[in-house]
């Protein structure tokens, strides 16, 4: 540094060139010195400061990011695989529910069938023991009628014989009839 | 009556030019507005000032920008970040490989933001370029040269670094001349370095400063110039982000060189 107090006291003879200007290539050690002790300790205190932080963020940003950009791309891979899951669930589910229902309408069909023929079954039995009981009443009452009339007739015969018969009658009567029989 | 004028004209030229070197070089005196002009103190300079600023600045931004350890960077933090992220993915580890590279991510990184911050710097009045100074870029190219052979010695031991030098299936008499020539080019590397960004930075202030000045020396009909720095000043604004990025690469590319002497 003393140095340079010295150019500058001895200035004009030190700057000043062969044509009486100042020379601006002039070395002045003490100058280079103090550069490089100023870029020295600069660049030790950036470094602490600055470089090194920025730097080692920088990196971590990049990792950061190269990092989520690949989640994403994972993420999206594994929502798709799901997406496809999914509607091979649904497929199944509608595949599975299809059939349930056919299953259904068939075992309905069949029921159905079973329920209308037992229904005929019944039916046809009632039917034939109508019939039969009608045809039971039937010869009932054809028999009834029979004895009834036989029993009228008995009756009337009996009133109109009581009436009328005496024993000339009566004797040629019953020749009559036994000869009719 | 025409020889005064003459030297009137001399003398206002003469007086441009010294304006103009004395806001460009280096100076122990720093003059800020409404102030007596400040001496510095202990043999600093103007340029070591701004040295010292940019360094405060730098870590004060990235200190207050990435306090809170947040996963998510906000406002200022964010225009940090993506130029860190730049200067780590299409600096260095497009240059020195993955691993390397990442090693390599945080010096580049100082390299980069100390050197626009300087450059910008330069653009603000009242502040002063200090990679307008030969001795901050000489400085600044030495350390990427004590990298490109400190790093190669580290990796590839001290032979295999000096084998470098030798090119395989090339008939020694071309050796002879080759060996020396790989061996300065190393170094011419570090030179090219130092003088480009030199060059690049105090060339652009002569001009702005040289357009200004142009307005006294011819008075009104050169107002136009005015607009002319203007336009030279939007440029430099560009200029000082490039010329921290091609430092920031070719310091890349001639340590991924060094360090890999197969490429």
């Amino acid at each position: 540094m003393a140095d340079t107090h010295q150019t500058h006291t001895a200035q004009p003879a030190a700057h000043e060139g062969e044509h009486g200007g100042p020379n601006p290539i002039q070395v002045s050690g003490p100058m280079m010195g103090l550069t490089w002790l100023t870029f020295g300790l600069l660049a030790l205190v950036l470094y602490k400061v600055a470089w090194k932080p920025i730097l080692t963020a920088l990196d971590q940003r990049e990792k950061q990011i190269r990092d989520a950009l690949e989640e994403a791309r994972l993420t999206r891979e594994e929502y798709a695989r799901i997406e496809e899951k999914r509607a091979q669930l649904i497929d199944e589910a509608d595949a599975k529910a299809r059939a349930i229902v056919e299953q259904a309408r068939k075992a309905a069909i069949e029921t159905a069938q079973t329920i209308e023929a037992k229904a005929r079954d019944e039916a046809n039995i009632l039917l034939t023991n109508a019939q039969r009981e009608i045809a039971i009443a039937h010869q009932k009452a054809i028999a009834d009628l029979r004895r009834e009339s036989a029993d009228l007739a008995v009756g009337l015969s009996r009133k109109i014989l009581a009436d009328q018969l005496d024993e000339t009658r009566g004797r040629n009567l019953v020749d009559r009839l036994l000869k009719q029989v | 009556m025409a020889a005064p004028a003459v030297a009137d004209q001399a003398a206002r030229n003469q007086a441009v030019m010294d304006y103009v070197m004395h806001h460009v070089m280096d100076s122990a005196h720093w003059k800020l507005p409404f102030l007596p002009e400040i001496h510095l103190p202990g043999g600093l300079t103007l340029h070591g000032v701004m040295l010292l600023l940019a360094g405060l600045f730098l870590i004060l931004a990235f200190g207050l920008s990435f306090r809170r350890r947040d996963p998510v960077p906000r406002g200022f933090a964010n225009v940090l970040e993506v130029l860190v992220k730049f200067v780590r993915d299409n600096i260095a580890i497009a240059n020195l490989g993955e691993s390397d590279g990442r090693k390599m991510a945080p010096l580049l990184c100082t390299f980069f933001f100390f050197i626009l911050t300087l450059n910008l710097m330069g653009l603000i009045p009242l502040f002063s370029t200090a990679t307008a100074n030969i001795n901050v870029t000489a400085a600044l190219a030495t350390t990427t040269l004590g990298v490109m052979i400190g790093g190669a010695i580290y990796k590839n031991g001290l032979s295999g670094f000096l084998h470098a030098f030798v090119p395989h299936g090339v008939p020694w008499p071309v050796l002879i001349l080759l060996t020396p020539i790989e061996f300065m080019g190393m170094f011419i590397k570090a030179f090219a370095l130092t003088i480009r960004l030199f060059a690049n930075m105090f060339a652009g202030h002569v001009v702005i400063f040289t357009l200004l000045g142009l307005v006294v020396m011819f008075g009104a009909p050169a107002f136009a110039a005015v607009g002319l720095a203007l336009g030279i000043y939007l440029l430099e604004i560009l200029v000082a982000f490039l010329q921290a990025y091609v430092f920031t690469l070719l310091s890349a590319m001639f340590i991924a060189q060094v360090h890999h002497p197969a490429h």
